[in-house]
């Protein structure tokens, strides 16, 4: 069995589509600006590479702005960039998406109702979600007061129960991106919702590859949703010292002898994932093979990489050879490249170890779109499919001068004709998740 | 890595942290612990506690390669840093999100941001124990711990890697948690909210070599299937025995029960050759709800038990069963 | 230098103030830190540990300390650029750190990168950033 994309979808600080995300990764132009969802001028960090605010409207699960569906961004962009992944696929009717018909208001179990119209396969579809955390609802906490009696709410929240009515949600439940897809398409296979913080869109899709690969399921829908830029995701990064302080748009700039940090980043990239005699079977077109994987844990510090790279060199290693490919088989990698100071130079030599003296293109998004957290693996592994099938490569967008200590073939800013027949694609979480991921041709 | 017979999976050694006899964060209070402590949240000192305990059984020489598959749920800060932030942050007219990014942030320690990481359950089991191999977290609220499982079992299968440790931990006693709980569900008669966590220790074997995993058990029991059905809309109705993978001799243990699923799975169950039904009555604690039924039901298994299935269900309506036989077959 | 000092004296009060709060940090019995005792090599903080001191130090104190700031405690107003460039420590900056560091001892030597100023500070070079700051303030 060989894991094959017939789908994708990309909401992306560029726009809705997949043509807007490319286009715009390989113009060398770059989406941090300042923050317009809301007000972050007594911010630390008061700019982010924002999914526009017309997007994000069109978008947003409908409903009233309490609704927890509504205020968590990462939902909406999570039905948008699946629906477009099922329409390519052929797996619902193209059309102008989810939001058109509005769902019904949440119910007390704040689901959305089930939506008719799916193809059959998506009856037994898995579902492998890269999820970012809870959004914390600031406002909602505020109104319960400065010390909140949580009997009283406990009491509070009963009787609300009983008589059908809402209280304050306080956070988003963590996998409510899941069951809004499950629900509005009609999935009812199993679900892997990946926590992997930076990882998890990477990690999603290589499990959406061994499901299909070991027979546990035909169909998977798979990828990443994220939103951090609200405020205590954002408050939280800056304080961690991760984001740079520079209210720039080059506020990221991977592999940058200058790089002081990580730019906000947010959106969804989504896949259909299914067997490639099985795509064939139904005239479905492989946009591109999922053929290696692997993943290790640096088992070292909370945030900092190992400073050997040895577990990110076993995650590519094992990849390669999952794909049964040696180092020199690839064309091009998609690096994590954060443009913090210790992942770019650690990742580097993590690169360097593996694949020799510096011969393979390399380049970073994320000084484009900034990091999406959980979906940040899933929009590169979305921006490998868009190289092989456009055979050119996005460039690193605000890389200028490069850090002596970065021995990498770093592609400057913009378009890179190259011929593009398998890619690699790091995502390196907090934590010390490492995922490698290996697209070829399909 | 990947070896052309299929591989059994063993259970070598279980760990706990036990809702029944709550675990204090004072064996936290040295070594390397120390320095973690200050990031960790509840859920991730239980996961931490179980994991060791599970490894100590173990007693692997080596963790490089070992892999580490877990589920998670909510994260589960502390939430006197919580009122200090919003008590900040309040102007003459209440909260504001200018006087949260001017004086609120400020108040607030920069590393109470792990603990709202809920991958850090899991993470700080890896940077404390050193498993550095294949690995998986995941969120649970119940049955999704199965999907952690099948992670775990899929890498060890196919060859990833030799051993994992695999469970979950969580609490369904986190204030903010129980209240979301009450919001959903209202009151819950079934079964107590606790805070928990269990973790297997898990080795591939060739069933045709004779050389056991040290530190395994005269138990040997082996793990035959996983099989699951998510809660929440669509349901695809009632879990019929076949699709959980039960077989009609199997002992079942059956934990975590709402009553609309129980009157189901009273239906699937009925006319099997072996009836008995053993009911567990562990507090519930969400994702480690799952692993703590498996744990507690091996360790009491008589030694006449062969076969063993253990049902859990989830206040989702999900529901799901692991199977597990004694040597390899 | 601080057994001059009476008890009383606010230089006293800030050491302690800031012996405390490392202490705190890093989970340690007070009695194991002293002022020269090197954060990294000596108490075993990481990273993170700094992010933890730093916060403990601004709460006991009300003060604010920027990243800009403890890079000014170890290049003065000497530019980025002039102190390392390409990242790595110039003469010129050596001298510097000598100057604003002397905790730094034997580690100040060519080839130290921007990245590993961190590795020099003490508790000292704590009480010095945080009495600069009060001092700051009062004149202003």
């Amino acid at each position: 069995m060989t894991a094959v994309i017939t789908g994708l979808g990309v909401i992306s600080p560029f726009g809705a589509g997949v043509t807007a995300f490319f286009d715009g990764l390989c113009s060398g132009r770059s989406a941090v600006a300042p923050i317009t969802s809301f007000d972050a001028a007594s911010f630390p960090v008061s700019v982010a590479a924002e999914v526009p605010a017309a997007t994000a409207e069109r978008w947003r699960a409908p409903g009233a702005v309490s609704d927890a569906h509504a205020r968590d961004r990462k939902v909406g962009f999570a039905l948008a960039a699946a629906h477009q992944a099922l329409a390519q696929a052929g797996l619902v009717d193209a059309g102008p998406g989810p939001s058109t018909a509005p769902s019904t208001a949440p119910s007390p179990a704040h689901g959305l109702e089930p939506r008719a119209g799916g193809h059959a396969a998506l009856a037994a579809a898995a579902l492998s979600l890269g999820l970012g955390l809870e959004t914390a609802l600031l406002e909602d906490f505020a109104v319960l007061g400065d010390h909140i009696d949580w009997d009283t709410e406990r009491a509070r929240a009963l009787a609300a129960h009983a008589a059908g009515e809402r209280t304050p949600r306080l956070r988003t439940p963590a996998d409510l991106a899941a069951r809004a897809l499950r629900a509005h398409f009609g999935l009812g296979g199993p679900q892997y919702l990946h926590m992997s913080a930076c990882a998890a869109g990477a990690a999603a899709l290589a499990c959406a590859a061994s499901l299909i690969e070991r027979g546990r399921a035909r169909t998977v829908l798979c990828g990443g949703t994220d939103s951090m830029i609200n405020p205590l995701g954002l408050g939280g990064m800056a304080r961690l010292g991760a984001t740079s302080p520079r209210a720039a748009s080059d506020a990221c700039r991977p592999f940058d002898l200058h790089r002081d940090g990580l730019a906000m980043g947010e959106g969804a990239a989504m896949f259909v994932v299914e067997d490639a005699a099985a795509a064939r079977d139904r005239g479905a077109t492989a946009l591109a093979a999922i053929t290696g994987w692997g993943s290790t844990q640096d088992a070292y510090k909370a945030t900092a990489p190992r400073p050997d790279g040895a577990a990110a060199v076993a995650a590519m290693q094992r990849a390669l050879q999952r794909a049964g490919l040696v180092p020199g088989d690839l064309d091009y990698l998609n690096a994590h490249g954060t443009g913090t100071p210790l992942n770019d130079v650690a990742e580097a030599q993590a690169i360097a170890a593996v694949f020799g003296p510096p011969r393979l293109p390399v380049s970073s998004i994320k000084g484009a779109i900034g990091h999406a957290m959980a979906a940040a693996g899933a929009l590169e592994l979305a921006a490998c499919v868009l190289a092989l099938a456009q055979q050119r490569a996005p460039g690193t967008t605000g890389l200028r001068e490069l850090d002596p200590l970065c021995a990498v073939v770093a592609l400057p800013p913009g378009a890179h004709p190259l011929r593009l027949r398998r890619v690699l694609s790091n995502s390196f979480g907090f934590g010390g998740h490492n995922a490698s991921v290996i697209l070829e041709a399909a | 890595m990947s070896t052309a017979t299929p591989r059994a999976v063993e259970v070598v050694a279980l760990g706990c942290a036990d809702p029944r006899a709550p675990i204090g964060d004072d064996v936290m209070r040295s070594g390397p612990e120390r320095m973690a402590l200050r990031l960790m949240s509840r859920s991730a000192v239980l996961a931490y506690h179980a994991a060791r305990e599970a490894l100590a059984g173990a007693a692997w020489p080596d963790l490089t390669e070992a892999g580490l598959f877990m589920a998670v749920g909510a994260s589960g800060s502390d939430l006197e840093q919580l009122r200090r932030i919003l008590l900040a942050s309040q102007g003459e007219r209440g909260f504001t999100l200018a006087r949260f990014g001017e004086q609120g942030l400020r108040v607030c320690n920069p590393l109470f941001a792990f603990q709202l990481m809920n991958n850090f359950t899991m993470a700080h089991t890896a940077i404390l124990t050193g498993t550095r191999g294949p690995n998986a977290v995941l969120f649970s609220r119940g049955v999704g711990t199965l999907a952690a499982l099948d992670e775990a079992l899929a890498a060890l299968r196919h060859g990833d890697c030799a051993r994992a440790l695999v469970g979950a931990a969580d609490s369904a006693v986190h204030p903010v948690t129980a209240l979301e709980h009450t919001r959903w569900h209202g009151e819950l008669a079934d079964a107590p909210a606790g805070e928990g966590a269990a973790v297997l220790a898990l080795a591939a074997v060739d069933p045709r070599a004779g050389a056991p995993e040290p530190g395994a058990g005269p138990s040997r029991w082996h793990i035959a299937s996983v099989e699951w059905s998510e809660g929440g809309a669509p349901r695809p109705g009632a879990p019929s025995r076949a699709a959980l993978g039960i077989a009609d001799d199997d002992a079942v243990v059956l934990h975590g029960w709402r009553a609309d699923v129980a009157a189901e799975l009273a239906t699937a169950l009925a006319g099997r050759a072996a009836p008995a039904v053993s009911v567990l009555s562990l507090p519930d604690c969400l994702a480690a709800t799952a692993p703590l039924a498996w744990a507690e039901a091996l360790s009491r298994a008589p030694a006449t038990c062969h076969a063993l299935a253990v049902v859990t269900a989830d206040r989702d309506g999900g529901v799901g069963a692991v199977r597990f036989v004694r040597g390899a077959r | 230098m601080s057994a001059a000092l009476t008890s009383s004296s606010p230089a006293v009060h800030h050491a302690e103030t800031v012996r405390l709060a490392v202490a705190e940090a890093l989970n340690l019995d007070p009695a194991t830190v002293g002022p020269d005792s090197n954060l990294m090599d000596d108490l075993g903080a990481d990273s993170l540990a700094f992010l933890d001191i730093v916060f403990r130090i601004e709460q006991a104190f009300s003060i604010e300390i920027t990243r800009g700031e403890m890079e000014r405690a170890a290049r003065g107003d000497m530019s980025a650029e002039e102190f390392a460039p390409a990242g790595v420590i110039s003469e010129r900056g050596l001298e510097r750190l000598r100057e604003l560091l002397p905790e730094g001892g034997a580690k100040i030597a060519p080839g130290l990168r921007a990245t590993q100023i961190l590795s020099l500070f003490t508790v000292a070079t704590f009480v010095k950033i945080a009495e600069g700051k009060l001092t700051g303030g009062a004149q202003a």
